[in-house]
């Protein structure tokens, strides 16, 4: 297997970051909403073998007093390679770097990630979401 | 070896995006526009993967030919669980004579253009357009250039029964329609010698684009100095010393760390000195947030130009294709400081969505010098806006 390509700063494109989401099993997204989505970034890393996208994670939020993590995700395939970690380690230490420091920054794992969140110093707090239908 | 066969097998190597996702958007809601065609009794599964009639890689369909007779194709198969709920499992009776190498299915017939093939049609209606529209942002267009290609697409066809064929042929017209104004090959000047500034974020291909180009107008006759800029990385300096061989060309080089635009201003004048037609400046990848790094670009423009007012008479901004959408913010950061005149596209053989060229045409109208399609010297072409739509578009020709 050929070394990873890393990359911060730039957003995927949108139908790679749609097969991601795809092949991670996750609910389809509106091409618009995703284009909109990632174009709002604050932050993103991306991970690619070869010309495939294979992981990527992303920063939103307002840059100041809140950010949030957001998907975090690492091609099936190419789990339990530390992959994940990589790309945990990398959005937090822009963090760090770039935001203000009292800036709060939350996530949503998938249950059965918490352990990598909890590496990177993210602890549970209550809180509540919900999507649009 | 052709520019477009080149390009068909280096730029979007992985079969166009586009074209799997028009050949289902129009399968979806579509139906043979043969409606006294037989019902097909459940067409047997082809036997197996049958090994390629030809043995070279071909990774788009063969270019269409009068001849006929079916032929084969690579063509993904419409299984028909890949048709998503659509109306009717769209397939077509296989009446392959036995012993000859099935076809690939409806979209090998499809392809095939038989004039009397039945072939997939579907109304252009707002469904068909939201998945168009769809389609082109996952392709990287952007939202903005996708609406704008799909309501133009959508002019004079709404309503119309249009096959796949059609809307590639479309949307390959359309696109191309967008991408010549803007293909220009780098203009040359009489001016001796001309000042060619490149700039770009870091990695994205500005060493080796010019490198490439050097040894394109060293071959054409031109005389060419190149300035190593890029006093920031000392490997910077090598890396274009080894280029500036491969391109026979002489590469002016200052220690690392030394002011760039000094050398810069030392380079212009050993160009002119030598009679050089051309003067190639490379400089470091900066990080559009460097603002030093910034700063130091805006000073090379100033000195060069207490050597010749009029220089730098190309400012060429590579871009890495691989990008995506920050290419277009990369363009509005460097118009603010550097007065780039053109683009250079580089990777194009590592992505399968060059959408996002159609979007940097539409929004800013910069001219394309030419686009990178590998890592060697020769890897670097002309851009030429029709075998671009086609290649995008998946479209044969
Ligand atoms: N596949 C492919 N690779 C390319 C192309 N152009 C450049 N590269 C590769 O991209 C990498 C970066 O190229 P450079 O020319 O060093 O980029 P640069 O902009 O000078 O980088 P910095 O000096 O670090 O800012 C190298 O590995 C090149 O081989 C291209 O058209 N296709
Ligand atoms: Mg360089």
């Amino acid at each position: 297997m050929s070394a990873l390509t890393w990359k911060e700063g730039d957003t995927p494109i949108v139908g790679e970051f749609l097969e991601l989401r795809q092949s991670c099993e996750l609910d389809r997204l509106n091409a618009g909403a995703a284009a909109k989505g990632l174009a709002g970034s604050l932050h993103c890393v991306t991970a690619k073998s070869g010309v495939r996208l294979v992981a990527m994670g992303r920063i939103v939020g307002d840059g100041g007093m809140a950010a949030m993590l957001v998907d975090l995700m690492v091609e099936p395939n190419m789990r339990g390679q530390g992959i994940g970690r990589e790309v945990m380690e990398r959005l937090v230490a822009w963090c760090r770097e770039e935001l203000p420091r009292s800036c709060s920054i939350s996530a949503i794992p998938v249950p059965g990630s918490y352990s990598l969140y909890k590496g990177a110093g993210f602890e549970i707090r209550g809180g509540m979401a919900f999507s649009l239908p | 070896m052709s520019f477009f066969n080149k390009l068909k097998s280096k730029l979007f190597k992985s079969s166009s995006q586009l074209e799997e996702g028009l050949d289902a958007i129009v399968e979806e809601g579509g139906a043979l526009s043969e409606p006294d065609a037989p019902e097909p009794p459940a067409a047997p599964e082809p036997p197996k993967p049958e090994p390629r009639p030809d043995p070279a890689p071909e990774p788009f369909p063969a270019p269409q030919d009068p001849d006929p007779t079916p032929r084969p194709q690579e063509v993904p198969d419409p299984a028909p669980s890949e048709v998503p709920q659509g109306p009717v499992p769209v397939e077509i009776p296989d009446d392959t004579p036995p012993g000859q190498p099935n076809t690939g299915g409806l979209l090998g017939r499809v392809f095939g253009r038989q004039s009397a093939a039945p072939v997939v049609r579907r109304p252009l209606d707002d469904d068909m357009l939201e998945s168009l529209e769809d389609l082109l942002i996952t392709a990287d267009m952007g939202v903005q250039t996708a609406a704008r290609v799909t309501a133009n697409l959508a002019e004079g066809r709404y309503g119309r029964r249009v096959s796949t064929q059609e809307i590639k042929e479309a949307l390959a017209e359309e696109i191309a329609r967008i991408m010549e104004p803007v293909a220009r090959p780098l203009p040359l000047y009489a001016k001796k010698p001309q000042v060619v500034l490149v700039v770009g974020v870091n990695g994205s291909g500005k060493t080796t684009t010019i490198g490439k180009l050097a040894s394109q107008f060293n071959a054409a006759g031109k005389s060419v100095v190149i300035a190593a800029g890029d006093t920031f990385r000392a490997a910077a300096v090598e890396q274009l010393q080894v280029w500036g061989d491969r391109a026979g060309v002489p590469v002016m080089t200052a220690p690392q760390g030394t002011d760039p635009a000094s050398l810069a201003y030392d380079a212009h004048k050993k160009a002119e000195e030598d009679g050089a037609d051309l003067l190639m400046i490379d400089t470091a990848g900066r990080l559009q947030n460097r603002a030093d790094l910034m700063e130091e670009l805006a000073k090379i423009i100033r000195v060069i130009r207490k050597r010749d007012e009029t220089a730098p008479h190309n400012t060429v901004l590579v871009l890495d294709a691989t990008t995506g959408q920050n290419a277009l913010n990369q363009v509005e950061i460097f118009q603010k400081i550097a007065d780039v005149s053109g683009l250079v596209m580089t990777k194009l053989d590592g992505t399968a969505r060059g959408g996002v060229l159609v979007a940097l045409a539409d929004r800013f109208g910069l001219p394309i010098h030419a686009i990178g399609v590998g890592e060697q010297i020769d890897d670097l072409s002309p851009f030429d806006p029709e075998e671009f739509a086609a290649a995008l578009t998946g479209l044969t020709r």
